[in-house]
C-alpha cells in the first residue's frame, strides 16, 4: 500500500476499520472527486472546443466528458460522439444525442465501422492514465477509428508546475459525507489519494497517473505513425495534437 | 502527529506563507506535516475537519505580521478541539499561545521570505460583498459563503450560531450601523473568530463609491462595450449588485434584513422570510446579459475606466474595434489595452500593473488577441518591424 498511498491517506489505510478500494470508480463519490481533480482549469474548454472543432467533422470524445458541454456543443451543431462507460453520466446526455454514446471503444467500431472519425479528443488529462505499454497500444488501436487525415487531441499537466506547486489536501463535504483528497508526485507517477467518512463508514482509495513530457508522447506517437505538435503551452497544461500519417 | 503552518496577517486578513526550503527539510526530517491552508477557500468547519482527519496531537502556527485575529482563530480551534494542543509563535520566536514544549529543544528554521500583501484588502472584499463580483467565482459553483451583510446587530440573536462556522476563514460580517460592541456582537466574537466591519470604519463611505444601474442600463453599458470598446465610469469603484443584475454567478454573499435573507443588497432576490433558517443559497435569477467570460471581465474594465478622466476604450477580444470581436482566447487573457484622453496604456492582468504605451502597440495587441496578424503590415507601414520587435520584447521577452 505504501507505494500507492501517501501521508495521512497511508495512515488511514493502515487502520482495520478503514476499507481500501483499489479502484476509484468502485465508489461513485471517489470517482466524482477524481474526475473533478482531472479537469483542466487553465483553459476555457467551451471556447477551446468552439475554436478547435469544425461542425462538418465527426468528433469522438474518448473518456469522461462533461455532459453539459457535450449537450451544448451538440445543440450548436457539432457532430459529437462519446465513449462513456459510467451509466450515471450517460443519462445526463440529452435524449436526441444518447444514441451517439458508447460504453466501450470496440462498440464504436462495431457500429460506425473503421476510419469513421475526423477527430478524437481525450478530455481533461485522460492520456495520463495510460502507462507506457498501454499508451503504445492506445496509439495503435485508435488508428482504426481515425480517418485517413484524422487528428488526435490530448492534454498533459506541465510537470515542472506540478512539482513546484503545493500539493495541499482539499476538503469536500457532500451531504453527510466528508471527503479529503490530494496529489503527490512520486517519480514518474502522479498519485491521487482520497479518503471519505460518512457515519461509521470510512474508505480510502487511489488512482495512478503517469507523467509524460510532450517530447516523450511525440516519440511514442511516431512509433505508431502519428506526427505530433504543440497546440497550446500554458502555465499548468500543454495541449498536443497528433496527425495520422 | 504534529502539524505546522506559517500564516501572515494584515488588517485581520490571513494569508498562507510559502515555507522556506529549510523549513520543508526540517519538517521532512522530523516527520512533521507542513500544511498550507487557503484561508480564502477553507471554512472554519473545514479547518476543524482537517485537524481531525490528520489526527494531530500538537499544532503549531508560526505568525508573520499582526496577530490579533490569528490569536482568536487559534483560541477558537483550541476551544473546539481539546484533544489537540495548539500553539502560536511569532516568526521571531516569541510564544503567543500554548507551550510548544513538544519541540524538545529542536530549533525551528525561522527564516521567511518577505510577504507581499496587497492593500487595502478589507475595502476590496467589502466591494465584493456589494457588487457580487469575486475573483474565484468562475472556478466552481456554489462558492463557499464569504461575506455577509447584517442590517442591525440585534438580528444576530435570530441567526443560528452554526451559520458563521460555514463561512470561509477570510470573510467579513458587515453591519449597516456605526461601530458598537453590544451584547450580540460580543457573543458573536466569542463564538467564532469572524472579521467584523461597520459602516463608519470606511472612508469614503462604501455606498458613495458604488454606481447604481438598472438591469436595462447595465445591458446598455455591456452592449456598448462589445459594440465599440468604450466604457464610461464617473470614478465609481464598482456597480451595486452587478452580479445579480447581470445574471452571473454570485453565491458567496448573503444579506440579512429584518424581513428576511436576500441574495442582493437591493433586495430583489429574497431567499427566505425567516432569518433563523439556514438557506440553500442560489445564484442570480436573471438571464445572463453576456457570456461568462465577458461578465467576469467587465467589472475590472469598469473599475479601470473609473481611474481615468473621461471615457476609456478597451482592447480585448470581446469588442468590435479595428477588427471584429471574437469569442476569446484559448488561454487566459493576460493584457488589456486602454485608450483615452490621457493616452495609451496596457494593464497586465498577471501583475495587476499599468504601463504607458503607444497606439501601434494596441493595434498589435488587438491583432494578437484576435489572431489576425495579416492586417498589421498595411496598418503599421514602415514601422512594422520595429513595432513588432518592441511588442514581442514586452509580451514574450524575446
Amino acid at each position: 500500500m505504501s507505494d500507492v498511498l501517501f501521508g495521512p491517506f497511508l495512515r488511514k489505510g493502515s487502520y482495520s476499520r478503514v476499507e481500501v478500494l483499489d479502484h476509484v470508480y468502485t465508489d461513485e463519490r471517489f470517482g466524482q472527486l477524481y474526475q473533478e481533480a482531472k479537469q483542466v482549469t487553465e483553459i476555457d474548454e467551451l471556447t477551446f472546443y468552439r475554436r478547435y472543432l469544425q461542425k462538418e467533422e465527426k468528433i469522438l470524445f474518448y473518456g469522461t466528458f462533461d455532459p453539459k458541454l457535450f449537450n451544448l456543443l451538440s445543440d450548436e451543431g457539432y457532430d459529437l460522439y462519446l465513449i462513456e462507460s459510467e451509466m450515471i453520466r450517460t443519462h445526463q446526455i440529452d435524449t436526441p444525442y444518447r444514441h451517439k454514446v458508447y460504453g466501450w471503444s470496440h462498440d464504436v467500431t462495431d457500429v460506425v465501422g473503421p476510419e469513421f472519425f475526423d477527430r478524437i479528443v481525450l478530455p481533461g488529462t485522460t492520456i495520463m492514465h495510460y502507462n507506457r505499454g498501454e499508451l503504445l497500444l492506445f496509439f495503435r488501436n485508435i488508428r482504426q477509428l481515425l480517418g485517413v487525415h484524422g487528428k488526435l487531441l490530448v492534454s498533459l499537466h506541465d510537470i515542472p508546475y506540478l512539482r513546484e506547486s503545493e500539493q495541499s489536501i482539499s476538503t469536500r463535504r457532500i451531504h453527510d459525507t466528508l471527503m479529503f483528497f490530494g496529489h503527490h508526485v512520486d517519480g514518474e507517477r502522479l498519485l491521487f489519494n482520497a479518503y471519505l467518512k460518512s457515519g461509521s463508514e470510512e474508505k480510502v482509495s487511489y488512482a495512478i497517473d503517469y507523467l509524460y513530457k510532450p517530447e516523450t508522447l511525440f516519440e511514442f506517437a511516431k512509433l505508431s505513425r502519428y506526427e505530433g505538435r504543440s497546440m497550446y503551452q500554458g502555465k499548468t497544461i500543454v495541449v498536443l495534437e497528433f496527425n495520422k500519417q | 502527529m504534529i502539524g505546522i503552518t506559517i500564516v501572515s496577517e494584515q488588517d485581520g486578513w490571513l494569508q498562507r506563507s510559502r515555507p522556506s526550503s529549510a523549513m520543508r527539510h526540517f519538517c521532512e526530517t522530523h516527520r512533521f506535516s507542513l500544511d498550507v491552508f487557503d484561508y480564502d477557500m477553507h471554512t472554519f468547519e473545514d479547518l476543524l475537519d482537517y485537524m481531525d482527519f490528520q489526527e494531530y496531537e500538537h499544532y503549531l502556527f508560526i505568525l508573520q505580521g499582526e496577530g490579533e485575529r490569528t490569536l482568536r482563530l487559534v483560541a477558537y480551534l483550541q476551544q473546539q478541539m481539546l484533544h489537540v494542543q495548539f500553539h502560536l509563535i511569532r516568526a521571531e520566536g516569541g510564544i503567543v499561545f500554548g507551550q510548544p514544549d513538544f519541540l524538545n529543544g529542536l530549533e525551528l528554521p525561522l527564516i521567511f521570505e518577505d510577504e507581499k500583501l496587497v492593500l487595502p484588502i478589507v475595502q476590496n472584499e467589502l466591494l465584493s460583498l456589494m457588487t457580487g463580483v469575486h475573483r474565484y467565482a468562475s472556478l466552481f459553483q456554489p462558492q463557499p459563503l464569504r461575506h455577509v451583510y447584517i442590517e442591525d446587530s440585534s438580528l444576530l440573536n435570530r441567526i443560528p450560531a452554526s451559520f458563521f462556522t460555514s463561512m470561509t476563514v477570510n470573510s467579513i460580517v458587515y453591519f449597516d450601523h456605526p461601530m458598537r460592541h453590544d451584547l450580540p456582537i460580543i457573543e458573536l466574537m466569542s463564538r467564532t473568530p469572524v472579521l467584523l466591519a461597520f459602516v463608519d470604519t470606511l472612508f469614503p463611505p462604501l455606498e458613495t463609491r458604488l454606481d447604481v444601474l438598472s438591469r436595462a442600463e447595465l445591458a446598455h453599458q455591456l452592449k456598448r462595450w462589445k459594440d465599440t470598446g468604450w466604457i464610461q465610469n464617473e470614478r465609481f469603484a464598482g456597480i451595486l449588485d452587478y452580479a445579480t443584475q447581470a445574471g452571473s454567478n454570485s453565491s458567496h454573499r448573503l444579506f440579512f434584513f429584518e424581513d428576511g435573507i436576500y441574495a442582493d443588497r437591493q433586495k430583489t432576490d429574497r431567499l427566505s422570510s425567516d432569518i433563523s433558517l439556514m438557506v440553500e443559497k442560489r445564484a442570480g435569477q436573471f438571464e445572463a446579459l453576456a457570456t461568462p467570460k465577458e461578465l467576469e471581465l467587465f467589472p475590472l474594465l469598469y473599475q479601470l475606466a473609473g481611474s481615468f478622466s473621461g471615457e476609456s476604450r478597451f482592447v480585448t477580444p470581446y469588442s468590435d474595434l479595428e477588427l471584429p470581436r471574437t469569442i476569446g482566447r484559448i488561454g487566459p487573457l493576460t493584457l488589456i489595452g486602454i485608450q483615452n484622453e490621457e493616452g495609451y496604456f496596457a494593464f497586465d492582468l498577471t501583475s495587476m500593473q499599468l504601463f504607458e504605451t503607444n497606439e501601434a502597440f494596441l493595434w498589435i495587441l488587438e491583432a494578437d488577441q484576435k489572431e489576425q496578424f495579416d492586417v498589421l503590415p498595411e496598418r503599421l507601414g514602415a514601422d512594422y518591424a520595429e513595432a513588432i520587435r518592441y511588442y514581442k520584447e514586452l509580451m514574450y521577452h524575446e
